[in-house]
């Protein structure tokens, strides 16, 4: 039951997409931040996001609902 | 009246006479559906993984794969198999960009190697979104329901007979009554003011500042009377405006003011039946008297064709 209980609440959690910091490498159509998960550039805001350069490393800051990522800092 | 084909093991057999039980669940847009049999085991092993086919009085109705075996000591059998929308469960990482409901069906169904039906062209083309670790089905049902909010059109995803298919609901329509009069044998009809009913909107603008409370009440007066005071209270940004805020208030108010009416009706078969499908609903009693559409139905086959029915109200 308590097993049954916790795998719900995982599958929930996951599911929301709770805010997060996520570092990531810029590429040309994006920021890449898993093999398969490129974040397309109109989800990416920040005031840091005009200075990119491709191949630089960041760190993102991911919205509740994981909608919006916002460019924390180039990681040197 | 009842045609049972398995396929296994590199062979098909007809298993009409061993059958002794056979029901088939479909719900609206929660998953696949599912044929759950007994048969009486003879020669026959069915395996997992294996391929049935179920016809009734000629009607298609079902066409998938075994998932789970079950028996105890004697020589019956009982058997689970789901359509092909329970490949679907799985999950997956996928951006969103310039998509449809339309596009992302026929992404899964390549994905998968799912046969493909009737694919509808919804036309709305989504918000570029991430849609991470999610199984198919939820990213389709999410799209789903933003096609829904932005487009007023509503649409199902489900398996036909083997084949992967997006339907608009109001394609679904059935010449067909149910009710007193006509096939239905018993109902349950559930009215309830207890859950997320509110006839009192009471909307809270704090401002920190000029510490000043601003407070937007909207109520119904004759629901009140009725039922008495029960209130939904919320503290809103200070950036509304008074207009803004009552205006909210009163969309809240029409949204929960309302009592929540739950129907399910057990009926003699009618294979045409399925979730989605949308039918004239009649019964004196409760002054029912308005098309319904199908949110859940189990069909029971044997020894009479009989299925019980959940409708969205």
């Amino acid at each position: 039951m308590i097993q049954e209980i916790k795998r719900i609440v995982e599958n929930y959690l996951s599911n929301a997409k709770l805010c997060s910091i996520i570092p990531g490498t810029v590429t040309k159509d994006g920021i890449r931040i898993s093999e398969k998960l490129v974040i397309p550039e109109e989800l990416v805001f920040g005031n840091m996001k005009k200075n990119l350069i491709i191949g630089d490393s960041v760190r993102l800051l991911r919205n509740h609902g994981g909608q919006q990522y916002f460019i924390l800092e180039v990681i040197e | 009246m009842i045609e049972f084909l398995v396929s296994t093991g590199g062979k098909i057999y007809e298993i009409n006479d061993l059958i002794t039980k056979v029901t088939y669940q479909d719900t609206f847009n929660n998953g696949c559906s599912k044929l759950e049999f007994t048969y009486i085991s003879k020669n026959l092993t069915i395996q997992n993984g294996s391929v049935i086919r179920f016809k009734y009085d000629n009607t298609n109705i079902f066409y998938g794969y075994v998932f789970k075996i079950s028996r105890g000591k004697g020589t019956e059998i009982n058997v689970t198999a789901y359509d092909q929308l329970r490949y679907c469960k799985a999950k997956d990482t996928l951006v969103l960009k310039g998509d449809t409901v339309t596009t992302i069906t026929n992404k899964m169904c390549n994905y998968f190697k799912l046969n493909k039906g009737t694919i509808v062209d919804t036309r709305y083309v989504l918000e570029t979104s991430v849609q991470e670790d999610k199984t198919w089905l939820d990213i389709i049902y999410g799209s789903i329901s933003d096609t829904l909010m932005n487009q007023k059109k509503w649409y199902l995803l489900r398996d036909e007979f083997g084949s992967i298919a997006l339907r608009e609901t109001s394609d679904l329509k059935l010449d067909m009554i149910l009710g007193d009069e006509s096939y239905c044998y018993d109902y349950q009809y559930d009215k309830s003011i207890d859950n997320d009913f509110y006839n009192f909107i009471k909307l809270a603008a704090i401002d920190k500042e000029a510490k000043t409370l601003e407070v937007t009440v909207a109520q119904d007066e004759t629901s009140v009377k009725n039922f008495g005071v029960l209130q939904y209270y919320k503290s809103i940004d200070k950036k509304y405006s008074t207009a803004q805020a009552k205006s909210m208030a009163d969309n809240l108010l029409s949204l929960y003011n309302k009592e929540a009416e739950t129907i399910s009706l057990d009926c003699l078969g009618d294979t045409r039946i399925r979730a989605g499908s949308s039918f004239h609903g009649q019964i004196e009693d409760i002054k029912l008297n308005r098309r319904l559409v199908v949110k859940s139905v189990t069909h029971k086959f044997l020894p009479i064709h009989t299925m019980s029915l959940e409708v969205m109200t």
